[in-house]
């Protein structure tokens, strides 16, 4: 009995030793974290003037600042982001870029190939708000490595690529490591500038559908009118889903110039495709216009005839169409929604 | 017997009284920064010229009357000279009915440290220079006053970032506009800036200010500035990182005098301050 009671009380202090340890390594931890965020408070608050001098003002040499220490490249790390976080400049970013390629090459490029993901995400993070075109190449090389990443990592990986690479990315975005859904995709591509919309829709027949159907709302968002051929061309598709997108495109480009090419869509039997001519023909001259949309605003569906009364509104005299409309129609949803036009005022 | 008033009666004052209105109204100068503008009449004592400089008058002006020999003075209060053209272009209109010259001066003060005697002398040599030149109301325009004197605006900056705030009080240190100077003070945060007299002195104040900060926000800040009866005096920036527009909408529509999305550009920022700095000295 008593050799049982001893065994136990044994188990009790190895068990109390060993969770004191653990408490004295937590708290050792936790001094040195404090330590080391102090430090860093520190470096910034004695040389913040000089950064100041260095990035908002003229002749102050990098070399002052040369850091001598991880920690300094710790709060310089922090500084940055503080900084570019709150101004912006070309200026401002030319000079980050050539004090980081100068002393923080290694330092990013470590971390860019630590075990903690969440160390990988921060860096990556970085590596695009503070626009390290230098880091081009370490990242790249990520996507070589056998190792597998999580999507965030892959995302921002793509991002960094497409930021700073003027053709390789295409090959990334084309064929990602793992299957990217629109949004993603949406994400990447807001960031591209007309030369690489360009690249990358060279082949646009043989993109995944995903990514056509991006760059087709990318050439609406921002007004690619050079596309508009493209989005013709995305009208003879069999997807439905494409069809209607590049009717939305060619809506916002607010171009109407091949009015046969979409009067055809206002007999089509989806109506997402029906809305969208309404929305087209906005634009068209009111004799081209005034017959299509009179047609579609006694459409059975109501998203189609309230956005076919909204572009009469729109057109020239379409006031005065739309009176016709609510006075000599027959068709009572019709009359309705152009009387939705002025407020119900009738 | 009911006594009748002339409806002009009460804007012709006696010359006595005029030392101690213009230093009424250098006072308000001086503390709201209202400008005011002299006019001297110089013409021969006559009742019927006194009848017709009250007619030409706004209701709002005053006519001193002074002894023959010295021109009269009509004070036009928070009136810039332009705005007393009209009165010369209405006094220019009753030559026909008079047969003598008048000689008109017109003298804008928005300067709070000219002094009467200065402002007299200035007037009595102007109204004699006009009528040495030709036309039955000749007329000239002193600017001696216009200048304004140095002022002090006070600049706040509430950021709970030390780094952003030290870079915003370089930025604004660097801006110089004439005959300005800038009393900079920073708060980390709304409750400090609200809990401090620094904001309720009689200067301008220009309030550069975080969109969020801890304890009271830019938006609180903003409306405990807008509820005092002195709001003018206080042009408010306002820094954010969020770009929605209804968000911008609201804030313009809530008082703010600028509305600066983060991260901005610090030239454009100098460039936003300055326009602003130039308008508190243009009044």
């Amino acid at each position: 009995m008593d050799k049982i009671l001893l065994s136990l009380l044994l188990v009790i202090v190895v068990l109390l030793i060993i969770l004191f340890a653990l408490f004295f390594l937590l708290v050792f931890y936790r001094i040195q974290e404090v330590k080391r965020k102090e430090a860093i408070g520190n470096y910034i608050e004695d040389r913040q003037i000089d950064w100041y001098e260095y990035l908002f003002g003229d002749g102050f040499s990098h070399v002052a600042l040369k850091p001598h220490k991880n920690l300094e490249l710790e709060a310089i790390d922090e500084l940055f982001f503080r900084i570019i976080y709150n101004f912006s400049s070309d200026e401002i970013n030319d000079k980050v870029n050539a004090f980081a390629s100068l002393y923080m090459s290694d330092y990013y490029s470590k971390k860019l190939t630590s075990r903690s993901r969440e160390l990988r995400i921060n860096t990556l993070n970085k590596i695009s708000l503070f626009n390290l075109q230098f880091m081009l190449d370490p990242v790249s090389s990520l996507l070589e490595k056998k190792k597998k990443y999580s999507k965030t990592e892959l995302l921002l990986i793509y991002e960094v690529l497409g930021k700073f690479s003027r053709t390789d990315f295409v090959t990334h975005f084309v064929a990602p490591k793992i299957p990217l859904g629109e949004f993603d995709y949406k994400k990447l591509l807001m960031e591209l500038d007309e030369e690489q919309i360009n690249l990358l829709a060279e082949d646009f027949n043989v993109l995944p559908e995903l990514l056509q159907l991006t760059i087709i709302e990318i050439i609406g968002v921002h007004h690619y009118l050079d596309w508009l051929p493209l989005l013709h061309q995305c009208l003879d598709n069999p997807s439905q889903e494409i069809r209607i997108r590049a009717l939305k495109s060619i809506a916002e480009l607010e171009v109407a110039n091949s009015l046969e090419l979409y009067e055809s869509f206002s007999h089509s039997t989806i109506w997402e495709e029906r809305l969208m001519t309404a929305k087209i023909f906005r634009f068209a001259t009111t004799e081209e216009a005034l017959p299509i949309l009179e047609r579609l605003i006694k459409d059975p569906n109501y998203l189609v005839r309230a956005q076919a009364a909204k572009s009469i509104k729109s057109l020239k005299n379409g006031h005065q169409a739309l009176y016709t409309v609510i006075t000599m129609s027959t068709d009572e949803f019709a009359i309705d929604v152009a009387e939705e036009m002025f407020g119900k005022e009738y | 017997m009911s006594m009748q008033i002339n409806k002009y009666e009460l804007n012709i004052l006696d010359a006595s009284l005029f030392r101690s209105l213009f230093h009424w109204q250098m006072a308000n100068t001086k503390r709201f920064r209202q400008v005011f503008t002299l006019v001297f009449v110089k013409s021969p004592e006559s009742p019927e010229m006194k009848q017709i400089l009250l007619e030409q008058m706004r209701t709002s002006d005053l006519l001193f009357s002074f002894p023959i020999g010295e021109p009269d003075i009509i004070l036009m209060a928070n009136t810039g000279e332009d705005e007393a053209d009209v009165f010369i272009e209405r006094l220019r209109r009753t030559e026909s009915t008079r047969s003598y010259r008048v000689g008109v001066s017109v003298i804008e003060i928005r300067n709070g440290d000219a002094t009467l005697e200065d402002v007299l002398q200035v007037g009595n040599d102007s109204v004699n220079r006009a009528l040495q030149l030709q036309g039955d109301t000749p007329y000239v325009k002193d600017r001696s006053f216009r200048k304004l004197e140095r002022q002090c605006v006070r600049v706040s900056i509430i950021e709970d970032d030390p780094v952003v705030t030290m870079i915003i009080q370089k930025l604004v240190e660097r801006i110089s506009v004439k005959q300005l100077d800038l009393d900079i003070q920073v708060f980390r945060d709304g409750q400090d800036f609200i809990e401090s007299n620094w904001y309720q002195s009689s200067h301008t104040h220009l309030v550069i200010m975080n969109d969020i900060l801890p304890r009271k926000n830019g938006l609180e800040v903003l409306y405990a500035l807008r509820e005092l009866p002195n709001m003018q005096k206080y042009h408010i920036f306002m820094m954010t990182k969020r770009k929605s527009e209804a968000e911008m909408i609201y804030a313009y529509q809530y008082g703010v005098d600028e509305y600066i999305t983060k991260p901005f550009n610090p030239k454009l920022f100098e460039s936003q301050i300055k326009k602003v700095l130039r308008r508190i000295y243009h009044g």
